[in-house]
């Protein structure tokens, strides 16, 4: 967790609403409401999101309730809970990460048409 | 070449196709057909169709086979069906109840 | 994992098995599957593998691709070449970056319904090879540099015990989806 996070919403600390910004921002405390940020998100282990998430990149070792959007890569961390829906180009889940969550990844076209008898 | 092998403990319902050699040790019901060599090994139990190039039993067959250049019956084998091929090898020590017919073509 | 005797069943690149494949031993799917692989040890399907319908075992890999349900009851992995369309359940379950997933997944002991697996499309794909559009677009991406780094836990990548995901081998494209019906 120690990126370059300028900013941090620390633990005991609760937020409700909307946070936007163009840096890095971690959050150890409860947001509950809309983050939009333009650099990696960060979930601490004793955070807690519900609501969405928008960033370029998102790392989770904490706990997400919601929907989370990332251009780049969603992170999952071990000990992490994930409930919501994850879409993202890359996702990457650490063994101990738990999700009960919809993915929504390109998989491609699906393949079930070829091979008629 | 890569085979395809259904092991021991394997149990498949259904239609086994494509171009790979199939050596079954363990259980099909239904249709083995590669464009490919078939092997039933001594653990195998294939019933209703079997179909390659060369078909070789040393297990259990019920139901038809068809071996387009041979099928080979070997010792210790039960056959139960009927065989189509243009040339056929039934070893001693093998069980055979069925019909040859052997004026198929070869391809 | 394996048979005490090391047995196992592999379905080869270019074989298509239509029906159930019920075993008692590991199953490694490197060619196509239509149907149910049910194992009470592990299911792995390769790379360039590909399973329509639905999977269950005590540990199922996902090198290749899969388009349906898949339950383990112990662990799932989708390596970095897999690519899953269809709702997963298991307890555990790591993915690989790399690894695509388009579906639910589980790990609260709920399963799948396997009425949810996508219908086959109507359309036929074009005549390429399996997955490679997918594959492209997951490997492609100047951002791949922007990743994180793995860590530990992602790099140790625990297998389960026996299965065998990695060698890349070189071998033909899966089947030509018409070949193999005589």
């Amino acid at each position: 967790m120690d990126t370059e996070a300028n900013a941090i919403i620390g633990q005991g600390i609760v937020v409700r609403g909307e946070v936007s910004g163009d840096s890095p921002l971690t959050i150890a405390g409860t947001l509950e409401g809309e983050l939009r940020l333009d650099a990696e998100a960060t979930v601490a282990p004793e955070g807690l999101v519900k609501g969405t998430v928008e960033a370029p990149a998102v790392q989770v070792a904490g706990q997400i309730e919601g929907d989370v959007r990332a251009s780049e890569w969603i992170r999952l961390d071990p000990g992490c809970r994930v409930q919501g829906t994850l879409a993202a180009p890359r996702v990457i889940i650490e063994e101990g990460a738990v999700l009960n969550a919809t993915l929504e990844m390109d998989v491609g076209p699906s393949e079930a048409g070829g091979g008629h008898e | 070449m890569s085979d395809t092998v259904i092991g021991p403990k394997t149990l498949i319902r259904g239609r086994i196709l494509g171009e790979d050699p199939v050596v079954l040790e363990g259980r099909v019901e239904g249709t083995i057909r590669p464009d490919a060599p078939v092997l039933i090994e001594a653990t195998g139990r294939a019933s209703r169709e079997v179909q390659g190039t060369e078909v070789r039993v040393l297990g259990t067959v019920e139901g038809n086979v068809t071996g387009l250049r041979r099928v080979e019956i070997m010792a210790g084998a039960q056959m139960l069906g009927d065989v189509k091929t243009p040339r056929i090898l039934i070893s001693e020590g093998a069980v055979f109840r069925g019909r040859v017919e052997m004026d198929f073509q070869e391809r | 994992m394996a048979g005490q005797d090391g047995s196992k069943t592999e379905i080869g690149p270019k074989t298509r098995v239509v029906g159930d494949i019920e075993a008692e031993e590991d199953v490694f799917i490197l060619g196509r599957v239509e149907g149910t692989v049910r194992s009470t040890a592990s299911v792995v399907i390769e790379e360039d593998g590909l399973v329509l319908g639905h999977v269950e075992a005590a540990f199922v890999v996902v090198a290749g691709r899969l388009e349906g349900t898949a339950v383990a009851e112990k662990r799932m992995e989708i390596t970095e070449t897999g690519a899953v369309l269809g709702d997963l359940a298991a307890p555990a379950l790591v993915m690989l970056e790399g690894g695509a997933v388009r579906g639910r997944v589980m790990m609260d002991g709920s399963r799948p319904e396997r009425a949810a697996a996508p219908a086959p499309s109507r359309t036929p794909r074009p005549a390429g090879p399996a997955g490679t559009s997918a594959t492209l677009a997951r490997r492609g991406g100047a951002s791949a540099r922007t990743a994180p780094a793995p860590t530990q836990a992602a790099s140790r990548g625990a297998r389960p015990g026996a299965s065998r995901t990695e060698p890349p081998r070189e071998r033909p494209l899966p089947l030509d989806p018409d070949a193999g019906e005589a």
